[in-house]
C-alpha cells in the first residue's frame, strides 16, 4: 500500500529556520554599526562590519539552506538534525559576534575565542556535509557545485583563521596580503558563488516554472571555476576567467528568468533580476580592477557583489523557500486548510522591503552612513515578512494532526 | 500494466508534488505505474520514494524529464513496458 510522503528524511523546520531568522538580526546589527563607525576598506571597523554580513548573514543563511537541501537533493540527513543545527548555530553566532567585538574594540582575547568558535563550528559543518555529499549515489550538478563550494569554504576558513590570529598577535607578516586576497577570492568566487550557482539550477526552474538550465553549463561551470581558482594560486590573473565565467552565468540565469512561462509580477523575481544584473556588473568591475587601480572601483565592486548580487538573491530565495517549507511541513501532517504559499506573506510588504533594499544598495555606494538606516529598515521588514509564514506554521504545529484522529477512529 | 500520466511542466510548487502524491495513491502493485512529465528532476519526491516502498526511473528528453514511479517489485515489468 502507498504510505504517503515520508517526513523521516526531512529535517525539522526549526533546524534551518533558526539560521534564516538569525541572519537578518546580524544585518540589523551591521546597519546600526554603519551609523556610528566609518568604513574604509582597510580598517578594523570595516572588517568587523563586513563580516557581520558575510558570516552573520550570508554564511548563516547558506548553512541553514544546505541543511534543508541535503535531504531533498541527496536523500540523507544529518545525524540528530535539530541538535546538530543548534550546535553549529551557536558556534557561528558566538564566533561572529566575538569577531566583530574583537576587531571593533581591538581585543585579542575576543579574537582568539572567535577563531576557536568559527574554526570548530564551520569545520564540523563543512566536513560532515562533504562526507554526506560524497556518499550520494546520484551526484547531480547541484551536488557537485555544493561539494566544490564546501572545499572552498574550508580553504577560506583556514586562510581567514590565519589572518585573524595574525591580527590578534599583532604580527601581520609578508604573507598577510597574499592570504587576504586568497581568502577573499575563495570565499566569494568559491564558497558563496558556487553554492549559489548550484542552488540556482534547482530553485529557478522549480519556483518560477522555467526551462531547465543548459546541461553543458550545469555540468562544467563548477569545474571551470574550481580550476581557475586553484590556478590563481600560481598566477592571480587566472581570476579574470572567473570574472568572465560569472558574467556568463548571470546572463544565462537572467535569460532563464525572462523565459519563464508565467510572467506574473512578483517581488521575489525582482530580487533575482537585481541580483543577476549586479553579478554581471560586479564581474565586469572585477575584471576592470586588474587593469585600473582605483579605491572607488574596488569599493563599488565589493558593494555590488556582496549586497547587490548575494544579499538580493538570498532575499528572493527566502521568500520562496520559507513559505514552501511551511506548506510542506503543515501538509505533511495532514492539514489542507492552510493558506497557499502566495498568501503566507503579503506582497505589499515584500515590495516595501525591496524598496528599502534598493536604497541600502545605492547609499552604500555613495554614503554608507545613511545606508545603515535603510539596511536596518530593510532587514526589520525581511524579518517581519518571514515571520508571517513562520507564524502560520507555528499555529498548526500544536494542533493534533488529522492523521491521528483518522488512526484513532480507524 | 496500466499507465497513469501527469504533465506537471507548467505547474508552480507545490503543485507538482501535490499531483504526484495524489496520483501515486492510485498506483496498484503489479497492476499500474505513474508516468510524470516535468521540467526538472523532482528531487524532493524521488529521494523519499524508497521509504514509501517505491522506486523510479528517469529519462531526459527534449520535451522534459519523464519520471516513472512504481513499486519496487514492479521495476522489471515497468521498464519492459516503456521499452528500456
Amino acid at each position: 500500500m502507498f504510505k504517503g510522503l515520508s517526513l523521516d528524511q526531512a529535517p525539522p523546520y526549526e533546524a534551518p529556520l533558526r539560521f534564516f531568522l538569525t541572519a537578518p538580526i546580524f544585518a540589523i546589527l551591521g546597519g546600526i554599526l554603519l551609523l556610528f563607525f566609518s568604513v574604509d576598506t582597510a580598517s578594523f571597523d570595516s572588517f568587523a562590519i563586513f563580516h557581520l554580513f558575510t558570516l552573520g548573514f550570508i554564511t548563516m543563511i547558506m548553512m541553514g539552506a544546505m541543511q534543508q537541501m541535503l535531504p531533498v537533493l541527496v536523500g540523507v540527513t544529518f545525524p540528530k538534525p535539530l541538535l546538530f543545527s543548534k550546535i553549529i548555530h551557536i558556534f557561528l553566532t558566538l564566533g561572529t559576534l566575538l569577531f566583530a567585538f574583537g576587531l571593533l574594540f581591538e581585543s585579542s582575547f575576543a579574537l582568539f575565542i572567535s577563531v576557536s568558535f568559527l574554526l570548530v563550528g564551520i569545520f564540523i559543518f563543512a566536513s560532515i556535509t562533504l562526507y554526506k555529499l560524497f556518499k550520494a549515489k546520484h551526484k547531480s550538478d547541484t551536488v557537485i557545485a555544493m561539494i566544490l563550494s564546501l572545499i572552498f569554504l574550508i580553504l577560506a576558513l583556514f586562510g581567514g583563521s590565519h589572518l585573524l590570529v595574525s591580527l590578534a598577535l599583532g604580527k601581520a607578516g609578508d604573507s598577510f596580503s597574499f592570504i587576504l586576497s586568497l581568502h577573499g577570492s575563495f570565499a566569494f568566487f568559491g564558497w558563496v558563488s558556487l553554492l549559489i550557482a548550484g542552488v540556482t539550477y534547482q530553485v529557478i526552474p522549480m519556483f518560477y516554472v522555467t526551462n531547465d538550465f543548459n546541461p553543458f553549463l550545469k555540468r562544467f561551470f563548477s569545474f571551470f571555476i574550481f580550476g581557475v581558482l586553484i590556478l590563481s594560486l600560481f598566477w592571480k590573473y587566472f581570476l579574470i576567467l572567473a570574472g568572465f565565467g560569472y558574467m556568463v552565468f548571470g546572463v544565462f540565469t537572467l535569460k532563464a528568468i525572462e523565459g519563464r512561462k508565467r510572467k506574473i509580477k512578483e517581488t521575489s523575481i525582482d530580487f533575482w533580476k537585481l541580483s543577476m544584473i549586479s553579478l554581471i556588473l560586479a564581474s565586469a568591475l572585477f575584471v576592470a580592477s586588474f587593469f585600473v587601480e582605483s579605491y572607488y572601483l574596488k569599493w563599488i565592486l565589493s558593494i555590488v557583489f556582496l549586497y547587490g548580487f548575494v544579499i538580493s538573491l538570498i532575499c528572493g530565495m527566502l521568500y520562496k523557500i520559507i513559505p514552501f517549507l511551511a506548506w510542506f511541513h503543515i501538509s505533511s501532517r495532514g492539514f489542507f486548510d492552510m493558506p497557499t504559499m502566495k498568501e503566507m506573506i503579503e506582497e505589499r510588504f515584500l515590495r516595501y522591503q525591496f524598496y528599502a533594499h534598493i536604497l541600502s544598495l545605492l547609499f552604500l555606494i555613495v554614503y554608507p552612513k545613511i545606508a545603515g538606516l535603510f539596511i536596518v529598515i530593510s532587514n526589520v521588514l525581511l524579518l517581519f515578512n518571514l515571520w508571517q509564514a513562520v507564524k502560520i506554521y507555528l499555529s498548526y504545529k500544536n494542533k493534533p494532526s488529522p492523521f491521528d484522529s483518522f488512526k484513532q477512529t480507524g | 500494466m496500466k499507465e497513469f500520466f501527469v504533465d506537471t511542466r507548467d505547474l508552480e510548487p507545490p503543485g507538482p508534488m501535490q499531483v504526484v502524491l495524489s496520483e501515486l495513491q492510485s498506483v496498484i502493485k503489479g497492476e499500474s505505474f505513474l508516468h510524470q512529465l516535468h521540467r526538472m528532476e523532482p528531487t524532493g519526491v524521488i529521494n523519499r520514494l524508497s521509504s514509501m516502498g517505491m522506486d523510479y526511473y528517469l529519462k531526459n528528453s527534449k520535451d522534459g524529464y519523464h519520471i516513472y514511479y512504481f513499486y519496487k517489485d514492479d521495476r522489471e515489468a515497468v521498464l519492459k513496458e516503456i521499452d528500456v
